[in-house]
């Protein structure tokens, strides 16, 4: 740890200046104002400018992103060292070296995507904890108490895929759908919250009901005797926001519309569950692949 | 190479000597140890036989068409000033352990380039294959970068906004860059907070 950043050296106005940080101030003045020329510099190749972005924070590379199409498509590659050693920076080691959890979604970049719109801890039933993988909700044994969460992220336009598995028994109620910010998360006795009002759309993976402001919206997927959800199983939750509608599909099954004329606020997706030591994990995976 | 930098290792005279030719033509050489850390001549003293000190004594001069002369003197400085690190190939070895005087002599080798001899010092850097170097100056050139906004950058950068409106849009979108923002916060004020605590204590 012996680095001086060299913007620290540049800071002229260092309050602990001494003589000798006096004379480097000096000496370095002109690298303050040094600027790259033209000289091509738009031009660097893609593998030294990845050397450089492997440097740089997330926000920083934002800008970088933005700045020009050279620059947007050296950080195209969405599994390069840059993608990488962000990844590595932010997202849990546990949910890195999952072998299973990010299978869907290989590169660096769409788990780091995934992580910004996991369970949001701070934003749950106090009843629930969020693994150290970071990805995984945990519902601890309470007594007659319903308990949601919401993820981090809410989405008011475009299209998005979830995939959710639930770990352990469902119990009488397991819901799983959309809240907006104002839905309950927590309430006493073993109800189906999601669903509960008219801030929430459910599909209660134990009797297959869809829920909405407190009605049952009929059988989904609407078949004689649907299957019932077998645990450990992904199901993929599909928030389309331009045609206000909401789907659900399980491997390559896609079971039908379940929620239509969706209101254009911003909509997380949300679960709630009653049984004690039940585990859920949702993952990003972006844009749903279509058709 | 009169104007060495100040307190410069410079090649012995019992060094074996490595000789290169600038793309001007011009003919310099470099002690066999440092001259090992960079990749590309590492390769080719491979391929062409020049694994003994005779060999190299009779070699012909590598000619390295695509560095200047001027960018090829500042890399027989960086080299000779690290010819005692492990060799090119050990992993990310200069961040691991640092000599405070080598770190010194690092910043005070950087600070004396201006931005086009660090541009060209880079692009040699990258074709010789100098991992230590190239990491250097992708720092500097990243302390650059930091913290600035996108239209600064475009201004340091001379870089032109070739985007059309719909696509910047789109870009701005896609990425929920502001919740990544708000964690990088969150986790550089943990970082403060652990690194304060034990300050507290002592």
């Amino acid at each position: 740890m012996h680095t001086v950043s060299p913007l620290v050296q540049r800071n002229e106005q260092s309050p602990e200046k001494t003589n000798v940080d006096v004379d480097k101030a000096q000496t370095n003045e002109g690298a303050t104002t040094r600027k790259l020329l033209a000289v091509s510099a738009t031009r660097l190749p893609h593998n030294i400018l990845v050397y450089i972005f492997s440097y740089l924070t997330a926000s920083d590379l934002k800008n970088c992103l933005m700045a020009c199409r050279h620059w947007n498509s050296a950080l195209a590659f969405e599994d390069s060292v840059v993608w990488q050693t962000v990844a590595r920076r932010l997202v849990p080691e546990p949910a890195l070296s999952d072998p299973y959890l990010f299978s869907e979604i290989p590169s660096f970049k769409q788990k780091l995507r995934a992580f910004k719109f996991a369970w949001n801890p701070n934003d749950s039933s106090k009843n629930n904890y969020l693994r150290p993988n970071g990805i995984t909700i945990h519902r601890q044994p309470v007594a007659q108490s319903t308990d949601g969460v919401r993820g981090k992220i809410g989405v008011s336009s475009g299209c998005h895929a979830f995939e959710l598995s639930w770990e352990g028994p469902l119990g009488t109620v397991a819901v799983i759908g959309l809240a907006t910010k104002h839905a309950a998360l927590h309430c006493p006795g073993y109800v189906p919250l999601i669903g509960s009002d008219d801030q929430s759309w459910g599909w209660n993976l134990v009797d297959n009901n869809l829920l909405h402001n407190g009605q049952s919206l009929g059988i989904y997927p609407a078949v004689n005797n649907p299957p019932k959800y077998q645990v450990g199983e992904r199901i993929r939750l599909i928030l389309d926001c331009d045609q206000h509608v909401c789907y659900f599909e399980r491997g390559t099954e896609f079971l039908g519309v379940a929620f239509k004329e969706l209101p254009p606020v911003k909509l997380f997706p949300s679960i709630c569950a009653v049984y004690g030591n039940t585990e859920v994990s949702m993952v990003y995976l972006g844009a749903p692949a279509l058709g | 190479m009169a104007d060495g930098p100040s307190g410069a290792k410079k090649c012995r005279d019992d060094d074996v000597l490595f000789r290169v030719k600038s793309k001007e033509d011009r003919e310099y050489t470099l002690s066999k140890k440092a001259a090992q850390l960079s990749g590309t001549i590492h390769h080719y003293s491979e391929n062409y036989g020049l694994d003994n000190d005779e060999a190299i004594m009779k070699m012909e001069p590598m000619s390295l068409l695509e560095v200047s002369s001027e960018s090829l003197h500042h890399i027989i400085r960086w080299c000779e000033q690290h010819r005692n690190c492990p060799i090119w190939e050990e992993e990310k070895w200069w961040q691991n352990e640092r000599d405070a005087e080598l770190t010194k002599w690092e910043d005070e080798f950087m600070a004396e380039m201006t931005s086009e001899t660090l541009y060209n010092l880079f692009l040699a850097a990258n074709f010789l294959d100098i991992k230590c170097l190239l990491d250097k100056c992708a720092q500097s050139v990243a302390d650059m970068i930091k913290g600035k906004s996108v239209d600064e950058i475009r201004e340091i950068w001379m870089l032109e906004n070739d985007f059309t409106p719909e696509e910047e849009e789109k870009i701005k979108n896609e990425n929920p860059w502001e919740a990544i923002l708000r964690y990088q916060e969150q986790l550089e004020k943990e970082k403060e907070e652990q690194a304060s605590q034990p300050a507290a204590s002592s």
